[in-house]
């Protein structure tokens, strides 16, 4: 599921990246003065990239599948240790074999690392975990996946950089990660179960209740993502553009405009394009990118403060 | 040979054979000046308008892998891994009008911008350049835990390996059961809890508090690397501009 840089254009990429940096930098706070937690996270880290290469048989089907790792990691050592985990390992996957590359790094974190440990498992495996592990894993893998694919979709779509159609590509997505999220849903249980069963001791340890620094982060976030949107706001179309959008919506059913094939206004085109420093992009998907991510992101963060305060 | 093994020879050979032979002059270039140059022909490829002057961003990369002693061809032939996927995304727009060029483009872009990366950890190494992150500002923690995932990736693989041959050794069939992933998943597992308690136990006799280890050299900034840095930026600039 990693996005690659030439699919990502800057405004998304930077979007994305102050969004991981303050999460990571959220879940780094939160893990102040756990510093022996570091030999577990890290060697968990390792067994996170080694799993995700064993692949086993989804059965009936013939392919294979793999772990990724955000639910499992979660549910052992808590969603913040995990999330800086399961980032760290996608930053050294990017550094070491180039898997997704530099600019897409905070894309892949939100995509991968966020949304499991963040969103999917305080919303999703942490109701449902009571009633039953498997059910609960299956369901958080399979909400894990859905969201990383619709935001993988969102974000390549808001980078305007490929002609991909959204509803057909986001057709074609979500099956797909809806049997690899069922594969990682059994997959957690099984490996949880085991854990469960040999080391009880260790599985679904939530973390300690400091609320406060990561409110405060939060809204760090909102506030960068709020100014990097504002900023890509600020580039949108003028007047003459949107009318000649406006018009060829209204003539041609496009909201491109056709294409003028006279010499001189080549030239201007050409021009703009290498003067812009963003070529173009639609700006109001990446508004409702960054929308979704913060909804996304609030809603999981009251559920993570609610699970704190019925434990506490 | 198995995913494990080939990750394994993967690691063997950042450390050894595909990596810049400790001599070349370029090792000894600040690994900050090369993170950033790294960073900043990337964001200048990906913001580039699709025209054909975007092939002279190849520059980079050939003179990169000359300077620093890289091999060009196991370098390029390891950068194709990524246009299956590039080229799968961008399929719709061969049926824009002109949307070939956009479409060389994106493949171009993918492989030169993989290729940045694979040249950085060759000329640099993971160490190094973990070291840059931290002076760059990057929290220690976060810096730590690269670190540690790094030096235990080798470790956990071999065990991962271990398992699998020893599952091999004592059964006929190849199928891959889904029991049987379960087990072998858990079981590695547990082993990595227990390593990394031993692990945690002889850090903090050591001293651990939560620090990186202090390198043997710490990083200094020679005129060179701001040379480095200057005379890339000015070539990417003018391609993106000029040309």
């Amino acid at each position: 599921m990693h996005i690659t840089d030439a699919l990502i254009s800057a405004p998304v990429s930077i979007a994305a990246g102050a969004l991981a940096a303050a999460l990571v930098a959220t879940a780094i706070r939160r893990s102040k003065g756990r510093e022996d937690l570091l030999a577990l996270t890290g060697t968990l880290g390792a067994f996170v990239f080694t799993a995700q290469m064993v692949n086993f048989a989804i059965p009936a089907t013939g392919s294979s599948g793999h772990l990724i790792g955000g639910i499992l990691l979660a549910a052992l050592v808590g969603p913040w240790r995990a999330f800086l985990t399961l980032a760290a390992v996608i930053t050294l996957q990017c550094l070491l074999f180039a898997d997704g590359g530099l600019m897409a790094l905070g894309v892949n974190i939100v995509n991968m690392a966020a949304l499991s440990c963040l969103v999917a498992y305080p919303l999703v495996f942490r109701p449902l975990r009571r009633i039953n592990l498997t059910l609960a894993s299956v369901a958080a893998s399979i909400f894990a996946l859905l969201a990383g694919a619709l935001a993988v979709t969102v974000e390549t779509t808001a980078s305007g950089i490929t002609a991909l159609p959204f509803g057909r590509f986001l057709l074609f997505m979500l099956p797909i990660h809806l049997l690899i999220g069922v594969g990682e849903g059994l997959a957690t249980a099984a490996v949880l179960g085991m854990v469960a069963r040999w080391r009880p001791e260790l599985t679904f340890s939530d973390e300690s209740p400091h609320s406060r620094p990561w409110i405060t982060a939060f809204a760090v976030a909102a506030l960068v993502l709020g100014a990097s949107f504002s900023w890509v706001a600020s580039t949108r179309p003028d007047g003459l553009e949107w009318s000649v959008q406006h018009t060829a919506t209204a003539t041609t059913g496009s909201a491109e405009p056709a294409p003028i094939d006279d010499a001189p206004h080549r030239r201007a085109a050409d021009l703009q394009q290498r003067t812009a420093l963003l070529p173009d992009y639609n700006h109001a998907l990446a508004g409702i990118l960054g929308g979704g991510l913060l909804i996304a992101g609030a809603v999981g963060v009251k559920r993570l403060r609610r699970g704190v305060r019925s434990k506490s | 040979m198995s995913r494990l093994e080939q990750v394994l020879s993967e690691l063997q050979a950042l450390e050894t054979a595909t990596a810049a032979p400790s001599g070349a002059q370029l090792r000894r270039i600040d690994p900050r000046a090369k993170l950033l140059v790294t960073l900043l022909f990337v964001a200048v490829l990906s913001t580039s308008p699709p025209r054909p002057a975007v092939a002279l961003f190849a520059l980079y990369p050939v003179v990169t892998a000359l300077w620093g002693g890289v091999g060009i061809v196991r370098m390029v032939r390891r950068s194709l891994t990524v246009l299956p996927f590039v080229a799968f995304i961008g399929l719709f727009n061969l049926f824009q009008p002109r949307g070939w060029v956009v479409w060389t483009g994106l493949l171009w872009r993918g492989l030169l911008s993989v290729q940045a990366l694979l040249l950085l950890i060759a000329t640099t190494g993971y160490r190094p350049i973990c070291q840059a992150l931290r002076q760059l500002g990057v929290p220690s923690f976060f810096v730590v835990q690269l670190l540690l995932i790094y030096r235990y990736l080798r470790v956990i693989v071999e065990e991962a390996l271990s398992m699998q041959r020893a599952r091999r050794a004592r059964s006929l069939s190849e199928r891959r059961s889904w029991s049987l992933w379960g087990t072998m998943v858990g079981q590695l597992l547990l082993r990595t809890l227990a390593r990394a308690e031993r692990i945690h136990r002889a850090m903090t006799a050591r001293g651990f508090r939560g620090e990186p280890p202090a390198p043997h050299t710490p990083l200094i900034w020679h005129p060179a690397d701001s040379l480095y840095i200057i005379g890339w930026s000015a070539l990417f600039v003018l391609i993106r501009s000029v040309l």
